[in-house]
């Protein structure tokens, strides 16, 4: 059976901002108000 | 749904109690919202309001569709708006990621038929929706 995929998610968006510029890659902002 | 993420964003989770702050640097004012924003912080698309996983899936991939056409990636877009209609017709999405699809090939190749082509495929699919009404004056 394969393995379930869990999205790589962070909580600081400057740094994926920054990140975004090197790998050339749009962030993905997910506003939630459920428990994490 | 997680590796279509990971492969083709950076994704920040935020929870309003937590990081209040991002929700006025990014004018959101309701839960969930999804913005897909590119390296400068500018939004190119956004989800509000909670969907099932394929309405979901099919809305980020409008949006990616929407990233890459903004860029001027036309071909991608279009890439990616086909996908929607052909892996997720049943979707609200896949009636707008048919009309963009349309404008994207045009885009791509500055030949007009694409248009006329899309407003062609609104008379077997999708005819009743506001995206059909957009089209129909191509053809």
């Amino acid at each position: 059976m394969a393995a379930e995929v869990a999205t790589q998610w962070t909580e600081d968006v400057d740094q994926a901002l920054k990140e975004s510029k090197q790998v050339k890659k749009s962030l993905l902002l997910d506003f939630t108000a459920a428990p994490m | 749904m997680a590796t279509f993420i990971n492969n083709n964003f950076i994704p920040v989770r935020l929870h309003v109690k937590k990081h209040p702050e991002a929700m006025g640097r990014f004018n959101v004012d309701w839960t969930p919202t999804v913005l897909i924003v590119d390296s400068d912080g500018k939004e190119l698309y956004r989800i509000e309001g909670f969907l099932p996983a394929d309405e979901f899936l099919a809305q980020l991939q409008l949006g990616f569709g929407h990233a890459q056409f903004t860029k001027q990636n036309f071909a991608d877009a279009e890439r990616q708006f086909r996908d929607v209609c052909e892996k997720l017709p049943g979707t609200d999405a896949a009636a707008e990621a048919m009309y963009w699809a349309g404008v994207a090939r045009y885009k791509a190749t500055n030949d007009a038929s694409a248009l006329k082509a899309t407003a062609q495929a609104f008379k077997d699919r999708h005819q009743n929706s506001i995206w059909a009404k957009k089209a129909s004056v191509w053809g």
